[in-house]
């Protein structure tokens, strides 16, 4: 499964890579920003986007909504990773269109599977 | 007394009621048909205007655009409670305002007493505090994730194995990075509980199904702590809840039972009939027990008990105060039955949906026990308010319909009525009208429940209309709606 990530943090996108390549069918790409998660993921194909909800610029959910309105994009599947973890603010999150809203702190051995299991894989 | 010296009277208690209004840094108004009639000086200080220029003028003119309705609404009721709405000054800059309304007579008609004050020092407080409230939660659990997930993945030895001591410290340092992270969400978990921002999302659940993944989840804990999880199910009927709140709670008291236990022991969840028209949870250990001194303080937030192993096991002392006010809110309750030495078994209770077809009309018995008449034509929403009322000590008697009500009015003379304004053969107005004329129900108070704001018409012909709920309400703001018509119900006040 081919994953695109986005978090502005290197810290976390370090952590990101090691966690999710404890599952060995998992290709992940790490990005820093949501401009460039756009323009990866209209120049690649992915099977599902990871994003970071607050990054400066176009922030995570603003990112998710044009990956939605590009007709070749819109069918990727979409996951929040966030630290907006209120119910209002995940409930705001899921209304971009991404399937689901994974919190930060995750716990990274568990990451891979919390993240096939919010995309159905 | 004479005619004159009546006169004379009258004029002396508004000289000295301008007097005293005008000392006072408050705004104070008397408004008269939705206009100002009186006012004092501070009234027009506050709203960047000349005496004149409010004088006769409607009082909604000096309220912004966004806050009339609710403002309208406060006339209405006249609840002589403070209420929160944005003023409007002669330049068109809104700002903050407090308004109390109460119903009082001017010049021999009925009027209202309206005191207003400027909280925007107060709204910036309170806007500040939920800005720190959202750094705490993003700015906080940032580095958090960072610590914790590399904390994590040494100690799993994802980057190498590391020697058993070094081992030990990664997985010291996760867990209390793990404890941080717990004592955030409680934190600001509490904080929305006392702004009263938790937003339940109450339907009907399958408790069975509630204990059974909550037990699940916590498998691994009870591994990890070497205690069995046992579940006992007497009682599978549906209750009408909010899902994520109830497994929060349940998860709190099973994973309380699972730190407090022996090593060997075992915890047991069940599920069995509660109060009439309840279901009850409960989690037993067989831990050292609470003393009855003690047990007052538990569901205090940060009251977590000194007991040998208690901050070894990282709680936060916020669970079960959580836990309190989540039962209290979905209009349950909770506690604890605890012998030193044996254990304790944690209880809560929650309303059960009815089954369809269940007695909800119940006739009042006589005269001496006229009770609350809701006139709602849902039947989910009539037994969900006959629980909360006979729950709080109310006696209850249910109309579906105008004509329902205009029978059971007949028949008994209620203390209060709650109701729906949209009903099927016609508008609650219409029962206000059939008050308003009727011997002996002039003055029933009436709460009302409802989708939408009072409209003018509303407004005109509900002077009895003691509180206008919009759907959906808290039960807390329910039973204070009813407490403020009618007092304490009568099963509660004896116990005094």
């Amino acid at each position: 499964m081919r994953l695109l990530c986005a978090d502005d943090e290197e810290d976390i996108r370090t952590i990101l890579e090691l966690a999710l390549s404890l599952d060995p069918e998992l290709e992940v790409e790490l990005v820093d920003s949501g401009e460039a998660a756009l323009a990866r993921a209209r120049a690649n194909r992915y099977d599902a986007i990871v994003l970071d909800g607050m990054m400066p610029g176009l922030d995570g959910y603003e990112t998710c909504r044009r990956l939605k309105a590009d007709p070749s994009t819109a069918s990727i599947p979409v996951v929040f990773l966030t630290a907006k973890t209120q119910r209002g603010e995940v409930e705001q999150a899921l209304t971009t269109g991404a399937v689901a809203c994974l919190q930060k702190p995750f716990d990274p051995l568990t990451l891979a599977a919390d993240l096939r299991a919010a995309l159905g894989r | 007394m004479d005619r004159h010296s009546d006169e004379q009277t009258r004029r002396e208690r508004e000289e000295l009621f301008r007097k005293l209004s005008s000392a006072a840094s408050e705004g104070i108004a008397i408004i008269v048909e939705d206009r100002v009639e009186e006012a004092n000086n501070a009234f027009g200080r506050l709203f960047g205007r000349e005496l004149c220029d409010v004088l006769g003028r409607p009082l909604l003119d000096c309220i912004a655009p966004e806050s009339r309705d609710g403002v309208a609404r406060q006339i209405t009721i006249a609840s002589e409670k403070p209420y929160d709405a944005r003023g409007r000054k002669k330049d068109g800059s809104t700002f903050h305002i407090e308004l109390t309304i109460r119903r009082i007579t001017f010049r021999d008609r009925a009027a209202l007493g309206c005191v207003v004050r400027d909280i925007t020092e107060r709204k910036e407080i309170d806007r500040l505090k939920s800005e720190f409230v959202s750094i705490v939660s993003h700015e906080l659990r940032t580095p958090l994730t960072s610590i914790r997930g590399s904390l994590g993945l040494m100690e799993a030895g994802a980057v190498g194995e590391l020697p058993p001591k070094a081992r030990d410290l990664a997985r010291i340092a996760r867990q209390n990075a793990d404890r941080l992270i717990r004592l955030i969400n409680d934190i600001l978990d509490l904080e929305k509980m006392e702004a009263g921002k938790v937003q339940l999302q109450i339907a009907a659940l399958e408790p069975v199904d509630l204990v059974q993944s909550t037990v699940a989840e916590l498998r691994g804990m009870a591994v990890l702590y070497k205690v069995a999880i046992t579940t006992r199910i007497d009682c599978r009927d549906r209750i009408a809840a909010d899902r994520d709140r109830v497994v929060q709670v349940l998860t709190n008291l099973v994973s309380n039972a699972l730190k407090f236990s022996p090593e060997g022991g075992g915890v047991e969840v069940s599920l069995m009939g509660g109060a009439q028209g309840f279901l009850r949870f409960a989690v037993r250990d067989h831990g050292q027990g609470i003393a009855p001194d003690q047990i007052q303080r538990l569901f205090t937030p940060f009251e977590q008990l000194e007991a040998a192993n208690t901050r070894r096991r990282g709680g936060t002392g916020l669970g079960l105060a959580i836990s309190r006010s989540l039962v209290e809110q979905q209009g349950g309750r909770i506690g604890v039955d605890s012998t030193v030495g044996q254990g304790s078994e944690f209880w809560f209770e929650l309303p059960l949906v009815p089954a369809p077809g269940a007695q909800e009309l119940t006739p009042a018995a006589d005269d001496s026990h006229p009770g609350v008449l809701v006139v709602e034509d849902d039947d989910a929403v009539a037994r969900v308010l006959g629980i909360m009322l006979r729950r709080d000590g109310h006696e209850v008697t249910r109309a579906a319909t105008l004509g329902e009500a205009r029978q059971a009015l007949a028949a008994h003379r209620p203390s209060v009525i709650l109701l729906d304004m949209k009903l099927p053969d016609g508008s609650g107005l219409e029962l206000l009208d059939h008050l308003a004329v009727t011997e002996g129900l002039e003055q029933l108070p009436v709460v009302v429940l409802s989708g939408v704001e009072p409209s003018f018409d509303h407004r005109t012909r509900s002077e009895r209309v003691v509180e206008w709920l919009i759907k959906p309400f808290a039960e807390r703001e329910l039973l204070r709606a009813l407490r403020d018509a009618i007092g304490e119900p009568r099963a509660r006040s004896g116990e005094r």
